[in-house]
């Protein structure tokens, strides 16, 4: 009975499971043809890990698809329940081959490159010892889990989906899940420890097995496996929809909870020249280990300057936060030349460029500051192609309407008149306002964006214009599916007419006029 | 010398007895307290309309899922849930055929063996050439009349003391059918095999079997041979306004005005049927088992 149980599993997956005894096989071949198993470290038992760590759950996956899934999904265990069979044997029979190939295959792949490091590695009977046991708890443990994970039917998908995206989301957390059980066993001492048996981590994986186990036959025998064919059945469009807002509620509070959590480490600057407007905080330091007095002077005169300039904006615009802003002294760099520093996102605005150079230029700072601030400020939002000309209009506006006091308006007409974009200007044009750039170039068309600015304060008044921009760009946005929520449900258009009572197309149309009508 | 006395024909004993079935599927009785009888060598028709409780009722009598209440005694052996040795001597025929498609037939028959032992190979062999089933096929390959057959072929091969098919003809033409149930009659009489079919096709019942019981919302409503039911059940045609109250130990069955007439369906003893009074003008007449049939289980429906 077993016997033909298991000819038949084999005979009908027997494509399927070559493929899966052989793939690792032909990786880890391709890896040491390249001498990689040598290089990895560890006599090659890294390449294993690695090979364990990534591959072997899919396989696991696979396996349990062939053996578990596809059988309810096509329903031929109807026709197995109608023979002289326990079901429970039919799962068991299922359940050992699955568990015993997946041993088999980390037991080979250890086994190739024990072989291949015979010559160069001390394999004590301990040290195989710790490898086998390692690599089999962990194999036991995906097996298992993607045993039970196939019983699921159609919600198989959403559930990988969700566990999968639940493991990331806690190591985005920065919980310890490697130190957990079965990761715990294919840690970075996995190649290379000798001595120490991870009775805990065991311990643990060996409960998880079992459990997992457990639920797996649960699921397959309980009410005579009614539950597991019912789960096999087709979704239903209303359960489509709603595990889509299952999802999406998943990562707004997902979004929120990190939000929360989130530590990122704090940029140090220790010594630096710093300077504080409102919520704006500057800090200045030179990249040498001995600042001259010039570039000290420079670095403290910068750092309030950008305090004063940003703190003035943060203020205008109603910031109840800003990110933090660092730039860093360079003697290396040319007068013009800003370098961009590559923080998180939370971790606030790093530029490098070189302040004691005679041709420094401060307003080019400023633009830079301002433009990258608000930027990570929205998180991103100020920088969608239906946003970004507010950003770039902002970035020239700014300086030029005297921190919002005077509309700019002539200097705005006289720069805008060149730009032959203006005849045919549409709100289409400001929802892609990034191909507009790339067209005019970044100067031209900040130069352009700005130009809107002047002419809906000199039309509509300074007052419109700062609700406006206050109500874009004051709140700070969170760094989930939220702002971009947000920013559809109350996208610029809206704003543009709450603040100053035009529609797009209005305040297109006064643009290109006011622009396009001679002096 | 005395002659001896005339022996009386031993009672032929049952194969298959069944009493207070029950069960549940959440708030739905799908088998409520059904009761069996099937005797050796009989053909025995299992009638329902969809949803009456026959596969449920067949899926308990397998074993495949638990009744939550009654016995089963199956060739002699009483139990809750039919066990694997006593599936062995059952040979089953589903409602749909989910064989593998990528098997043969001689492949499957291969793996269906292996679990009986009283498998006959030459046998499968024979019934496949005998029911002109392509072996060496795939099933993916094969119409649904020539599954069918397989299926049967599959279910013979062990020469099980039972046969139990849940509706084996839905899904085929007239013809498939026919032919189909031809064979489980030649079967059933050549080899004396006790065989249980359920089905919802009147006719199909009338012309194989010896026996019939009739399911309705999981509760039988009748059992016993066709010849009893047209001598037990009848109809009564009483004129409209003449007074007839059928008598307690009556089972009524339908009770309609039509016509002016007012027509009862009753089930008595068939000797009872001889002492019953009726009105002047009423008559008294057989009736087919469809006849039998919507009475039983169609003021339901009429209902509606």
């Amino acid at each position: 009975m077993t016997r033909a149980l298991l000819a038949k599993e084999l005979r009908q997956h027997a494509f399927a499971l070559s493929f899966l005894l052989l793939l690792p096989f032909a990786g880890l071949l391709f890896i040491s043809s390249h001498g990689a198993i040598q290089r990895a470290g560890g006599g090659g038992f890294e390449a294993v890990r690695w090979m364990l760590y990534m591959f072997l759950p899919l396989a696991c996956l696979v396996l349990g698809q062939l053996l578990i899934a596809s059988e309810f999904r096509q329903k031929t265990q109807l026709f197995l329940e109608g023979l002289p069979l326990p079901r429970w044997r039919m799962l068991a029979v299922k359940f050992s081959l699955g568990l015993v190939l997946t041993l088999l295959i980390s037991s080979l792949a250890l086994g190739y490159v024990a072989w291949h490091a015979r010559h160069t590695e001390a394999l004590t009977q301990r040290f195989v010892a710790l490898l086998l046991v390692r690599s089999a708890g962990w194999a036991s443990f995906t097996y298992t889990l993607c045993f039970a994970h196939a019983f699921l039917g159609r919600y198989r998908v959403p559930f990988g989906l969700a566990l999968v995206g639940g493991l990331l989301y806690c190591s985005a957390l920065g919980l310890p899940i490697a130190e957990f059980g079965p990761f715990a066993l294919m840690d970075a001492r996995f190649a290379f420890e000798r001595f120490v048996w991870p009775v805990t981590a065991l311990a643990v994986t060996g409960a998880l097995v079992l459990a997992l186990t457990a639920v797996g036959f649960c699921l397959g025998l309980v009410r005579d496996a009614t539950v597991a064919t019912l789960l096999a059945e087709k979704m239903s469009a209303r359960e489509k929809v709603f595990l889509s807002l299952l999802s999406f509620g998943a990562l707004l509070v997902g979004g929120e909870v990190s939000e929360h959590r989130k530590n990122s480490t704090p940029v140090q600057m220790p010594g630096a020249a710093e300077a504080r407007h409102g919520v704006v905080q500057v800090l200045a330091s030179a990249a040498v280990d001995a600042p001259s007095r010039d570039e000290t002077a420079a670095l403290q005169r910068t750092a309030d300057h950008v305090a004063a300039e940003l703190g003035a904006l943060a203020d205008y615009l109603g910031c109840d936060s800003f990110p933090p802003l660092f730039i860093v002294h360079r003697r290396d760099l040319a007068a013009g030349e800003l370098v961009y520093g590559d923080l998180k996102i939370e971790q606030g605005v790093l530029v490098r460029a070189n302040l004691t150079s005679p041709g420094f230029n401060a307003a080019a700072l400023d633009a830079w500051l301002v433009d990258d601030a608000l930027f990570r400020h929205t998180n991103g939002i100020a920088r969608r192609d239906s946003n970004a000309w507010v950003l770039d209009g902002l970035v020239w506006w700014w300086p030029r309407s005297q921190h919002g006091t005077l509309s700019a308006w002539s200097e705005a007409v006289r720069t805008a008149r060149s730009a032959t974009e203006i005849a045919n200007f549409t709100p289409a044009r400001l929802h892609g306002w990034l191909a507009v750039r790339k067209l005019v170039g970044d100067e031209e068309a900040r130069a352009f964006a700005g130009s809107s600015l002047a002419v809906l304060a000199e039309r509509q008044g300074l007052d419109a214009v700062h609700r406006f921009l206050s109500d874009r760009f004051a709140r700070a946005q969170p760094g989930d599916a939220r702002a971009w929520l947000r920013d559809v449900v109350r996208p610029t258009s809206a704003r543009l007419r709450n603040a100053t009572g035009l529609s797009e197309e209005a305040f297109t149309a006064e643009w290109r006029t006011v622009i396009t009508t001679p002096p | 010398m005395d002659t001896p006395a005339p022996i009386a024909p031993a009672p032929v004993p049952a194969v298959l007895e069944v009493r207070g079935l029950r069960r549940h599927f959440g708030k739905v009785p799908a088998v409520d307290g059904v009761d069996l009888n099937v005797h050796e060598g009989q053909i025995y028709g299992f009638l329902g309309v969809n949803g009456a409780g026959k596969t449920t009722t067949i899926r308990i009598l397998l074993g495949i899922i638990a009744a939550e209440a009654g016995t089963i005694s199956l060739l002699g052996e009483t139990t809750r849930r039919t066990s694997v040795v006593q599936k062995r001597r059952i040979g089953y025929v589903s409602q749909e055929q989910n064989f593998y498609p990528w098997m043969t037939g001689h492949a499957l028959g291969r793996f269906v063996g292996a679990f009986y032992p009283t498998w006959d190979a030459a046998e499968f062999i024979r019934l496949l050439g005998v029911l002109e089933v392509p072996g060496d096929r795939r099933v993916s390959q094969l119409s649904g009349g020539m599954r069918a057959k397989l299926a049967l072929a599959l279910a013979l091969a062990p020469r099980p003391a039972v046969l139990i098919l849940d509706e084996p003809t839905a899904g085929l033409d007239p013809l498939a059918r026919r032919e189909f149930m031809q064979l489980i009659v030649a079967q059933a009489r050549q080899h004396r095999r006790t065989t249980f079919f359920s089905s919802h096709l009147i006719d199909e019942v009338e012309r194989c079997a010896d026996c019939v019981g009739i399911i309705d919302q999981g509760r039988m409503r009748y059992e016993g041979t066709l010849e009893s039911l047209r001598t037990t059940v009848r109809r009564v045609r009483v004129a409209d306004g003449a007074v007839f109250n059928p008598p307690p130990d009556f089972e009524c069955w339908q009770d309609e005005a039509l016509d002016g007439l007012r027509l009862w369906v009753l089930r008595a003893p068939e000797e009872s049927w001889g002492a019953l009074a009726l009105p002047p003008g009423a008559t008294v007449e057989a009736i087919s088992l469809e006849d039998a049939f919507i009475a039983c289980v169609g003021s339901r429906v009429v209902a509606l």
